[in-house]
């Protein structure tokens, strides 16, 4: 285990290099480089913000800050995952000519979107800070929340890089998984909407929980009174689970990483 | 077990046995193998079969073997790119491979980016780089391009800018696969003195090839791998003889299992015979250094008149890909009527610019108009080609062919002789003549084949070139003579009987009548004072 570490430890700057490589081409040579990425949040803000709020005439206050609080969030988690899929499949030559610790290609993929994230943060404080919201009196949370979510993210495209080796249409079903998914997480609307006995089902998804945490801390932080208190059973199984894809992921990956090079 | 490890062994293969699937569904669905349970069908390929051997530090190990007989895969074992299905192997030390050069390069970083990535991936700290950046750069010659997106950059430099990283590493143990022939001259003899370098400081070299001269030049000690065998494991050169006596039993197997088979069609108007590769040296060869002059030689035998046949010739590499043809027709010679029964020598000449590799020869002659082939003699011949440096494609051989007709092809070379240039009128004089053989057919003397003898005759041709009455006798020879036998023999010459500048010609005749210079052969010719 120590060993293991090491050898990662060892592997530190590939990690960093093939994550500035992954920022470095997604932007150079387009003219608006970096700004791309905050691009993508601002247009599906406005076509839900348009959808839900004038075309269906929701009441939700600044939708736009309702929804950009989970959607961030969310496409960190499934950005990490539709690129990492392809992140073992998509470097065969390198796996087939050098040996180096394999779950690098993955993290260097969630690490980049990672750094993208907090970007697209530091963009949305900007925002609230304009809209006069008081999403400081909350933050001191977020380095836990983003943590936990970290973990997630890991375990959940580790196990999907790895095994789209081995079954190729893994890639396709990940697609009709994220839409349902997507869906099944409160990011267009309130889960206080949700009928009571579906709600006890979708807070065993984590990223429900998670996103329920970032609206409080960056929405209704603005409005005490609509705040959503988590029990602390609801919190511990949301720990627990994302701990438990972490450490399953990187189980799968051991496992099956050591004959990527003859299956691929 | 581990007590028996030895440190003085870098590497240390125990009964390695390497299976891989090959899948026949390339692309299994998740479906099928949830609904049925199963996999794709597929069936175990041995890549290597128990193979066993050790290398001590500071040597330097050669593995040889043809495609296909697990020698790469034997150096991904070693760099763990691939797991062992069986037995265990150990190293000891940092290792470098360079499987394969500029992998890991992304086209759109620059080349400085690039050294860093890739350096990255070799597991070699930043800090190191950056002490030897400028020496990195210098080697590989890219300081004008440094800056340059390597999508940019031609084959050669690629291959140079990642030579130069994976030798930077350090390593204790470097892993060299085929990449000894890149580059150009210069880059490759920078990469010898690499090489020569990692050797003087003791370090651990594993170098797959089937360069058998890079072997022997480097190596300490190799082994020689077949079909995932180990065969021998010796010192290079007695591997070298080894693989080579191989590649003459195999080709010899290919032979015999391909005569009965000969693909052989044609409308028996004629036939295709003798199909030989001659050298410079007129020696006849199975494998050429490429770049050399070779012929190809086929005799055809013509057995009803044919009008202006087109000869050609094809070259094939090992996969079947046509590589080059040639025909008289394309070289536009025009080739004229032969008779019933005329044996015609045809010899394409070219210079074989090929790549390493065995190819196989077809020569034909067909029809000129209607294209069908008078006989077709495919893949005849497989010879070897080794190869001197790298060539970079093949476009044309430049070949000149040729067609005489099998009865002028008699040759003579004159080697040395000891005639006087000053002679006494009306005297015979003995003469030391040293020649040699150097057309294809046996020259029988009297005693063998008393009705077509060949002899060695001359004539005496006067200042107005009137050839004088033959006085003397033809001297018979004293046995029959191979192809390329030198003979040296006496012949005894009777001088003119009157003073005057001659001028005395020596040849040899073929039944009696046919001097072999009247077929444009060579002869001998000297001018002598007769007083």
């Amino acid at each position: 285990m120590i060993n293991y570490f090491k050898e990662l430890f060892k592997y530190r700057e590939l990690l960093w290099n093939l994550t500035r490589k992954e920022l470095k081409v997604r932007y150079r040579g387009s003219i608006l480089g970096i700004f791309w990425s905050l691009l993508n949040p601002m247009i599906m803000t406005l076509v839900y913000t348009f959808v839900f709020s004038i075309v269906l005439g929701s009441t939700t206050k600044d939708f736009p800050i309702f929804l950009l609080s989970g959607l961030i969030p969310w496409n960190f988690l499934a950005s990490s995952l539709n690129v990492g899929i392809d992140s073992i499949v998509g470097n065969s030559h390198l796996i087939n000519k050098i040996k180096f610790p394999r779950e690098i290609l993955p993290l260097s993929i969630i690490f980049s979107n990672f750094i993208n994230f907090l970007l697209e943060l530091v963009a949305f404080f900007i925002l609230l800070i304009f809209m006069g919201y008081k999403f400081y009196k909350l933050l001191y949370l977020l380095p836990l929340i983003i943590l936990i979510q970290i973990f997630l993210v890991i375990g959940a495209t580790l196990i999907v890089s790895s095994v789209n080796v081995y079954f190729r249409d893994t890639k396709h079903i990940l697609n009709i998984f994220m839409l349902i998914w997507f869906f099944a997480t409160p990011i267009i609307y309130n889960i206080g909407i949700v009928p009571e006995k579906f709600r006890y089902l979708m807070i065993v998804n984590p990223m429900t929980v998670f996103t329920i945490l970032y609206r409080n801390i960056f929405y209704y932080v603005n409005f005490p009174a609509q705040l959503e208190f988590l029990s602390l059973r609801t919190l511990l199984l949301c720990l627990s689970l994302s701990i438990a894809i972490l450490l399953f992921g990187y189980y799968l990956f051991n496992k099956l990483s050591p004959r990527f090079a003859e299956e691929i | 077990m581990v007590g028996l490890k030895s440190n003085d062994n870098a590497i240390v293969f125990d009964s390695v046995t390497k299976k891989f699937r090959i899948y026949h569904d390339i692309n299994p669905s998740l479906k099928e193998t949830i609904i049925h349970r199963k996999r794709s069908t597929y069936e175990d390929f041995i890549a290597l079969d128990n193979v066993s051997f050790k290398v001590k530090k500071g040597e330097t190990f050669g593995i040889i073997g043809p495609n296909g007989s697990g020698k790469s895969t034997i150096l991904k074992l070693i760099a763990g790119i691939i797991q062992p299905t069986e037995g265990t192997i150990n190293v000891n030390g940092s290792l470098s491979a360079l499987l394969e050069l500029g992998t890991g390069f992304h086209p759109d970083l620059t080349g400085r980016e690039n050294i860093f990535l890739n350096a990255s991936l070799l597991g070699i700290p930043r800090k190191k780089i950056e002490e030897r950046f400028d020496d990195i750069v210098k080697f590989s010659g890219l300081e004008r391009f440094i800056d340059t997106p390597v999508k940019n950059y031609s084959s050669g430099m690629y291959i140079r800018l990642g030579f130069t990283i994976a030798i930077n590493v350090d390593p204790d143990i470097l892993l060299i696969d085929e990449v000894l022939a890149v580059g150009d001259r210069m880059f490759q003899e920078k990469c010898k003195g690499v090489i020569q370098n990692f050797k003087d400081m003791g370090k651990t070299i594993v170098i797959v090839s089937h360069d058998l001269d890079a072997i022997s030049r480097y190596c300490t000690k190799a082994i020689l791998l077949i079909d995932g065998n180990t065969i021998i494991e010796d010192e290079p050169d007695a591997v070298n003889r080894e693989y080579l006596s191989y590649a003459a039993q195999k080709e010899e197997e290919l032979a015999v299992k391909e005569k009965p088979i000969i693909l052989r069609r044609g409308t028996g108007d004629l036939f295709i015979t003798n199909i030989k590769l001659i050298d410079r040296n007129l020696n006849i060869v199975k494998n050429v250094y490429s770049n050399d002059e070779i012929n190809v030689a086929a005799e055809v035998v013509f057995e009803n008149s044919v009008k202006k046949p087109v000869f050609g010739l094809q070259i094939e590499d090992e996969e079947g890909t046509k590589i080059y043809e040639t025909n008289t027709d394309w070289l536009e010679k025009d080739t004229g009527i032969f008779p019933e029964g005329m044996r015609v020598q045809v010899t394409f000449s070219q210079k074989m610019s090929l790549n390493e590799g065995a190819y196989y020869l077809t020569v034909y002659v067909k029809d000129r108009d209607s294209e069908s082939y008078y006989d077709l003699r495919e893949r005849a011949l497989i010879f070897y080609v080794r190869s001197r440096g790298k060539l970079e494609g093949i476009v044309d051989l430049g070949t000149k062919v040729s067609l005489e007709e099998e009865e002028n092809v008699y040759a003579v070379k004159f080697i040395s002789d000891n005639i006087p240039e000053i002679m006494k009128k009306d005297k015979i004089y003995t003469i030391n003549l040293k020649i040699q053989n150097i057309s294809k057919f046996l020259w029988q003397n009297e005693k063998d084949n008393p009705n077509y003898p060949v002899r060695i005759g001359y004539r005496w041709i006067d200042e107005k070139g009137e050839t004088l009455p033959l006085e003397g006798i033809r001297t018979s020879l004293p046995k029959t003579i191979n192809p390329d036998e030198i003979l040296e023999t006496e012949v005894n010459i009777k001088s003119p009987r009157k003073e005057g500048k001659y001028f005395l010609k020596i040849d040899l005749v073929k039944e009696f009548f046919s001097w072999f210079s009247d077929s444009g052969g060579d002869f001998l010719q000297k001018e002598i004072l007769v007083e």
